[in-house]
């Protein structure tokens, strides 16, 4: 049986294709090349990739084609950073789009899966870059699931403690924290 | 030609001068006159043999052997012989090493060691050092020293020296260790031993690739010996690298690439070689396994860089929040809670910008949990703006105290005296709070004072005013008169026979309650539940809340008309007495029962929150909102239960 790749490979036109080839458009995966900052390049399925607003719309503009030799120049994201971010997208790829920001509805953060509390095991530093990246390539499902995570590391902590977490100087003089201090200190108050 | 290319050995330094020279020889013997086979420095020139020498040397010719000048140091060494290794040939096989100081000495294969007699020293005071390596032992006819290969185990009293003479211990051998040789020699020999030596104490890797024993850490911890750690550091400081002068060239190279890159470049780099552990245990790629900095580069940067490493750096380099875009930052602070809201606002400058943001309070503000009645809204939000803005934080500041207010039961009271005998009715709009009473007259008291003046009485029903309905400047009510009357209430003073403009007479019987509305409608169902007559009760689209002369609350589901919970005395605090009035809103239900008392309940789960206790004789009468509860008693007050912030 011919696959569909070596068909292309000898100039075959899929028109010109015997019908009883057609099942093996069901198997065929359309790759897209990513390449990061440092001219690394990565091959994924297109699926996963369109995961991302930017190469989804990318692709809808540009019609790449399948089994393009060029690559999709990524110059924010870095390799490692790129690497992360495709695992990311591979693991959730048959997740259900996400559901439009409510604006009433109180936000969550309490509903990180347990794959992706293990993924973001990270320092900070890494996890600065995830939000970048997510918010680059736009992939809502990262960028929200970085950003509770920061904010996880925010909740339930005083002040000081805060500034210890994220390693911030406290720019207030002694005053302005008292002012700041009694601006906010209704949320005190049992 | 026996052992590939270049038969060389090679010498290693432990001293951390990086000497340019290789310090190979390899040549042929001149006489021989053959130029040495892939010697690829071998120059024949008038019978002088050039080899792996450094490029500043000099040759010259003497008797019957090579000798070469190190014209770097302008020692003149006498006389050099060399001779290449070739197993082939028998007999004279020397292997010449000059170290960094251009000391030459010769191998005496046979006798496997450098012979102090073919070494010809300079004539530098320092000759005698040339012998001795850094520990002080010599390498001389008698003294052997070696140094340690890693594999293999090791004597203690084995070091190496300055000519990184070196060898491999095989259990109690000493073998001199040849690198090209295409054969080796074993020798026996007893471990010549040091006097003296102090047990050493390693780690299992030096921080400092030239750290040698360090007999401080010895001294101070006497114990931990073992050779495994005395081999392991030597052989750490003697790994092998590459060639000196190839370093050289490449490091040059790297310098150079280096500098071309920009600073993303740059900073990929040091990310790649900086120690990082396997990134997550999800990564579909095994990446970052290979160390390529390890103890010492980590110890090197830490010295050389720590105290510099942020010197340059804006405040809060580290920050994640501050760096973001501020869409961003703002969306991450959009998952905080009130509260942690409030304290991020305390960190610093920027978060306090941050977390000033009017769209995350105005998104709380918006939830349904700390909405208000429309109309309370609407005051709360003009009061709160300004140039046209508005300030969510304060509008939010203030529904947040008012519900904490609600909640722990916080209010002022104020007391309106007047009437002469019981409330039994009583209503409250912005501006007034009306009251009917069995004495038979209807009050209107400015809400904003109690002040004696500011009450209207209305006469004119001859019974009880047993209820009221206050629309805007209407007021209507019923009493036992059998009689309904409308009464208008202006700002100015209207007395009262002026002010009541209808009076409907019709029941038969006392007007109980009334309200104006438009309703039509059958009786779907009744509900049973309640020991005694049902008082008071109130609807919503989903659920019916009841009270009743038994002392409970009851909820029901409006749909099916089954009793979702009771309240009772017993079991919930309810109420002691005979519940007179109950009025519920979104998510809160407050009663008033003959007991003296004003309980205020969550609606969802029915868990008391709040008693209010102030009347000094049954509650007849509630009305609340938002802000304020007022309720009228048989003590003949009526009371104002403000909650809103002082």
């Amino acid at each position: 049986m011919l696959k569909l790749s070596e068909t292309k490979k000898r100039n075959i036109k899929s028109s010109e294709m015997p019908r009883s080839y057609a099942c093996d458009k069901a198997v065929r995966m359309p790759m897209i090349k990513l390449q990061s900052l440092e001219g690394e390049v990565f091959e994924i399925d297109v699926e996963i990739a369109r995961q991302s607003v930017t190469i989804k719309t990318m692709l809808e503009d540009l019609g790449v084609e399948d089994d393009d030799e060029e690559p999709v120049p990524l110059p924010n994201v870095n390799a490692a950073i790129l690497r992360k971010v495709i695992a990311w997208c591979t693991y959730h790829k048959d997740d259900p789009p996400p559901p439009e920001d409510d604006e009433n509805k109180e936000k969550r953060t309490d509903d990180i899966c347990s794959w992706d509390a293990e993924f973001l095991k990270v320092d900070q530093g890494t996890l600065f870059e995830l939000i970048l990246a997510a918010n680059y390539l736009d992939i809502k499902g990262l960028l929200d699931v970085t950003c509770k995570t920061v904010a996880n590391m925010i909740k339930g902590k005083s002040p000081e403690e805060i500034r210890k977490t994220f390693n911030i100087k406290n720019d207030f003089t002694p005053a302005e924290e008292e002012q700041v201090r009694k601006e906010n200190e209704w949320c005190e108050e049992k | 030609m026996s052992g590939g290319a270049s038969s060389q050995y090679f010498i290693q330094s432990v001293t951390e001068q990086e000497s340019s020279d290789d310090a190979y020889f390899s040549c042929t013997s001149v006489e021989e006159g053959i130029p040495p086979d892939g010697c690829p420095n071998a120059e024949m020139t008038n019978g002088v043999c050039k080899c792996c020498p450094p490029d500043d040397a000099e040759y010259s010719q003497d008797a019957s052997q090579v000798s070469c000048v190190n014209g770097a140091s302008q020692d003149r060494i006498k006389r050099r012989s060399c001779t290449r290794q070739n197993s082939s040939i028998p007999g004279e096989k020397y292997l010449c090493q000059k170290d960094s100081k251009g000391h030459v000495s010769r191998y005496d294969v046979r006798n496997f060691q450098f012979s102090s007699s073919d070494c010809y020293r300079s004539e530098s005071p320092f000759s005698q050092e040339a012998m001795e390596d850094d520990e002080g032992k010599l390498s001389n006819k008698n003294n052997k020293c070696s140094s340690s290969d890693p594999d293999v185990s090791y004597q203690p009293t084995c070091v190496v020296n300055s000519w990184g003479h070196f060898s491999q211990c095989v259990k109690n051998r000493y073998k001199y260790r040849r690198s090209d040789y295409s054969s080796e020699s074993d020798e026996e020999h007893g471990i010549p031993q040091w006097p003296n030596k102090p047990d050493i104490v390693q780690p299992q890797k030096s921080h400092l690739p030239s750290c040698d024993l360090n007999s401080l850490t010895s001294v101070l911890k006497p114990k931990e010996v073992s050779k495994n750690d005395v081999i392991k550091n030597i052989a750490s400081r003697t790994k092998d690298g590459i060639k000196p002068t190839v370093f050289k060239e490449k490091l040059a190279t790297i310098l150079r690439w280096f500098n071309e890159f920009n600073d993303i470049q740059k900073n990929t780099l040091i990310n790649r070689l900086l120690v990082s552990s396997k990134t997550g245990i999800n990564d579909l790629v095994n990446d970052f396994v290979q160390k390529d900095c390890d103890l010492p580069q980590n110890h090197l940067l830490s010295v050389r860089v720590s105290s510099q490493l942020h010197k340059g750096c804006p405040p809060n380099c580290q920050d994640i929040i501050t760096w973001l875009p501020a869409t961003i930052a703002t969306r991450i602070m959009s998952y905080l809670d009130p509260v942690s809201l409030c304290r991020a606002a305390q960190v610093c400058w920027v978060w306090r910008y941050i977390t000033e943001d009017p769209s995350l309070w105005r998104k709380f503000c918006c939830q349904q949990k700390w909405r208000l009645s429309k109309a309370a809204e609407h005051k709360q939000v003009i009061s709160h703006m300004t140039g046209g803005s508005i300030m969510w934080k304060k509008v939010f500041a203030e529904r947040f105290r008012l519900r904490n207010n609600w909640l722990s039961g916080r209010c002022t009271v104020r007391t309106f005296e007047g009437h002469s005998q019981g409330i039994s009715c009583v209503q409250f709009d912005d501006t007034r709070i009306v009251s009917g009473s069995s004495d038979k007259t209807i009050k209107v008291w400015n809400i904003r004072t109690n002040a004696q003046w500011s009450v209207q009485t209305l006469v004119g029903h001859s019974g009880t005013v047993r209820c009221l309905h206050l629309e805007g400047k209407r007021l209507v009510s019923g009493s036992t008169d059998k009689s309904i009357k409308v009464w208008d209430l202006s700002t100015q003073e209207s007395w009262s026979s002026i002010a009541c403009k209808v009076t409907m007479i019709g029941h038969t019987d006392t007007v109980r309650c009334l309200q104006v509305w438009n309703y039509e409608g059958a009786c779907l169902r009744t509900l049973m539940g309640h020991q005694d007559a049902v008082t008071c009760l109130q609807f919503d689209s989903t659920r019916i809340v009841s009270g009743s002369l038994d002392c409970t609350l009851k909820f029901w589901d409006i749909h099916n008309g089954s009793c979702v919970n009771t309240i009772d005395w017993k079991d919930a605090e309810g109420h002691t007495g005979v519940v007179r009035c109950l009025q519920a809103d979104s998510w809160r239900l407050v009663s008033a029962a003959d007991d003296k008392t004003i309980k205020v309940w969550n609606l969802e789960t029915g868990e008391r929150l709040v008693t209010l206790r102030n009347h000094t004789d049954g509650v007849t009468c509630m009305q609340f909102n938002d802000f304020i509860i007022v309720s009228g008693s048989y003590d003949k007050t009526v009371k104002l239960w403000d909650f809103s912030c002082c």
